[in-house]
């Protein structure tokens, strides 16, 4: 496959997501439109924030059922249970005082059933949770019927599965952090006066803008990790020397063959006792 | 003046192996802060963990499910676990799946928890896991009610009970939860039988005390 169609099917995967998680985005947009959320106080931007965490948190559960669909057309009704349940979580996390009525639908018989009943099954648990935790934000519910699963290659679907879990995941963690006060990168914020670090609020709605970036164009720049620098750092964990004889290769596949070589070779230098190595 | 033994100073040495900086930076905040960790090293890609490992000093490894270049944090975890079962490993994720769960259990995996969950669960979770203990999301807790455990009870039978809890009549519950009154009568003679209450009113306080059904 083509880089360019790689690209176009991750794309069309992306669309997929927002015409089915398209209205919980919409309320993140608004909820942390920098224009209104960098200059208003504190307080109303940590109300903000706490609605933009429970729409995230629906995208990314309803984002990933959508992608296990698409990887399965079975789903474990645990895995429904387990997205309900962190869902749940937030919503508490965020302050609110939500529960589950009737959980029937989550019981796990142990059998997989139809990827598609399950989706819709969390789809209708998360616009009633969407409804009564973002007030002004949630509009309209979309329809589950229009949403098809594009064609795509389980490469690109694993690609685009481990970008959401990162960008949305990481984005979440940070902003729970900033909401607890706990001290982190954008977490950190003075707690004296009330009043919260600028930059730590500028970094964290810059860190979401980028989500919202990827999730409405299937955009990312593609990173290239420094893998020889974390291949010396094992190696120098394992007190072994490495020498490197050979390039690393440019071609992911293949980035992914070498560095598992060399973690294999390091292992076995240690076992054999050996002080150095060439890769 | 008392002094401290040397083994009462002594951190464990974690390995954080996530290829997120931020949320690097923050887990290792979270186990400096506590006085009792230490971080030996921080990978972004999982297949090197087993390298990083294979000489010893690190004793708990906190390991995203997806790492660099797709390297898989729950395939490294397994290995490690086969050559060093001494070394504790948590998965900490974003996105839990069953699957993973039950990979993780099929590698040995000592834990799994979520990387929202916040400084003092992620030490507790660490805490625990260095006792020895596995901690994992789908284990809903056994809680004790009457003569059995929450584990004996259908979702259906929490459902009905959590609306016992809350006061509903037979009639209520069996509308709510589209049910016939004589069924909501037979599901609740089935547990009062099963946890041996002899009243309704009983079961409803018992499984409110023990933080079984929160009522709304």
């Amino acid at each position: 496959m083509t880089k360019e169609q790689t690209v176009s099917e991750r794309k069309r995967l992306y669309d997929a997501i927002c015409a089915l998680c398209g209205t919980y985005l919409l309320a993140i947009e608004e909820l942390l439109d920098p224009g209104k959320c960098l200059a208003c106080p504190e307080e109303a931007f940590r109300a903000r924030l706490k609605e933009a965490l429970v729409a995230g948190v629906l995208v990314k559960r309803t984002a990933n059922l959508l992608l296990m669909s698409g990887e399965t057309d079975m789903i474990s009704p645990g895995d429904v249970r387990l997205s309900v349940k962190e869902a749940l979580d937030t919503a508490h996390f965020a302050g609110y005082d939500v529960s589950l009525s009737a959980s029937s639908f989550l019981e796990d018989n142990g059998k997989e059933t139809d990827a598609k009943n399950k989706l819709a099954a969390f789809c209708a648990f998360a616009d009633a949770l969407a409804k009564e935790c973002l007030e002004d934000y949630y509009k309209t519910a979309r329809d589950l019927k229009e949403t098809t699963f594009p064609e795509t290659g389980q490469d690109v679907l694993l690609a685009v599965k481990q970008k959401i879990h990162a960008d949305m995941g990481g984005v979440l963690v940070a902003s729970r952090a900033y909401l607890s006060g706990d001290k982190g990168p954008e977490g950190t914020r003075a707690v004296t006066d009330n009043k919260a670090d600028d930059n730590a609020r500028a970094a964290l709605v810059s860190h979401w803008q980028r989500v919202l970036h990827t999730m409405r164009t299937g955009e990312w720049d593609e990173e290239h990790p420094d893998v020889g620098a974390q291949i010396l750092a094992a190696a120098d964990a394992a007190g072994v020397k490495v020498t490197f004889v050979t390039a690393v290769p440019e071609e992911d596949e293949a980035v992914r063959r070498y560095v598992k070589d060399a973690s294999a070779k390091i292992v076995a230098a240690v076992r054999a006792g050996e002080r150095a190595l060439t890769i | 003046m008392a002094r401290k033994s040397k083994s009462a100073d002594k951190k464990i040495r974690v390995l954080l192996v996530e290829d997120q900086d931020i949320t690097a930076k923050l887990f290792e905040t979270f186990l400096l802060s506590s006085g009792r960790y230490e971080v030996a090293g921080h990978l972004k890609n999982a297949d090197l963990a087993p390298a990083f490992c294979s000489r010893g000093g690190v004793e708990l490894i906190l390991m995203d499910v997806y790492t660099e270049l797709g390297a898989s944090g729950i395939e490294a975890a397994s290995l490690i676990k086969k050559d060093h079962p001494d070394i504790k490993i948590v998965i900490i994720t974003s996105l839990p799946e069953v699957s993973y769960i039950r990979r993780a259990k099929e590698g040995g995996i000592d834990s799994f928890w979520y990387k929202e969950a916040g400084e003092e669960a992620l030490l507790e979770i660490c805490d625990r896991t260095m006792q020895g203990e596995q901690v994992y999301p789908d284990d809903s807790p056994e809680l004790p009610l009457g003569l059995i455990t929450s584990k004996e009870l259908t979702a259906r039978e929490l459902d009905i009970l959590r609306e016992v809890a809350r006061g509903s009549t037979n009639q209520e519950i069996a509308e709510h939860l589209y049910l016939s009154v004589n069924t909501v009568r037979d599901y609740i003679k089935i547990m009062m039988s099963k946890t041996g209450f002899h009243t309704r009113t009983e079961m409803a306080i018992r499984a409110r005390e023990v933080g079984l059904v929160i009522p709304e």
